[in-house]
């Protein structure tokens, strides 16, 4: 699975460490999934999304 | 899901445990060193090979005299690491789960092997010597990868 958490997070200005918080998970893995080296689980994946008012298919895909 | 790990601080006690134990179980077990004020007569169920072959005194419970170095380095090595790896992160997350998890298994797959390879060309006391270390090469092998992960991650983390 791949992901633009990265590309949306930036552009809503929030920092890794801003949205770790937000979704109460640490920077590491907000790091890792962007890396795509950690694929979320259902939850936290619903949690980034929430956060950042976008729908799942926006930020996470198949390949 | 409620996790079933120790809290963070648990980690504070297990370190200073789990070095103590490693740095004085290594002259236990390479130069035979103990101390001589832990002999005790203590209450066992068996000692030698009574229990285990059906031979000699298995009647319970026995006296037995020893030198509890050993013990002790066994226990401040098992209880420092039980602390060590089963503590909490700061965060405690899903990822540093999957961590652990690999961790793990690659700690008891490497265990595995190390007994394999004991089994196959170690014998008497060089076995017996190999079994004192597997009691807690386990630990060691978990908590080297599962750092060595979470440094990884970090030095990767902190590069951007």
């Amino acid at each position: 699975m791949q992901n633009r958490l990265r590309e949306i997070r930036m552009s809503e200005n929030l920092s890794q460490q801003a949205l770790a918080e937000k979704t109460g998970v640490s920077r590491q893995s907000i790091h890792a999934i962007e890396k795509g080296k950690y694929v979320p689980s259902t939850e936290l994946a619903l949690k980034i999304c929430r956060e950042l008012e976008k729908k799942v298919e926006d930020i996470f895909f198949l390949d | 899901m409620k996790s079933t790990l120790f809290p963070y601080s648990y980690r504070y006690v297990g370190w200073p445990l789990l070095m103590a134990g490693l740095i004085l179980g290594f002259f236990v077990v390479f130069f035979e060193f103990s101390i001589p004020w832990l002999d005790f007569t203590v209450v066992g169920i068996g000692e030698e090979i009574a229990l285990v072959s059906g031979q000699g005194d298995a009647s319970f419970p026995i006296l037995i005299n020893d030198n509890f170095t050993n013990e002790i380095v066994a226990l401040l090595v098992l209880i420092g690491a039980v602390f060590v790896a089963f503590s909490k992160e700061k965060v405690e997350d899903e990822f540093f789960q999957q961590i652990r998890f690999e961790s793990l298994i690659w700690a008891l797959k490497i265990q595995s092997l190390l007994l394999l390879l004991a089994i196959l060309f170690l014998y008497n006391i060089a076995f017996l010597q190999f079994m004192m270390i597997a009691l807690v090469s386990f630990y060691v092998f978990y908590i080297g990868r599962y750092h060595y992960q979470l440094m990884k991650l970090k030095k990767s983390s902190h590069a951007e």
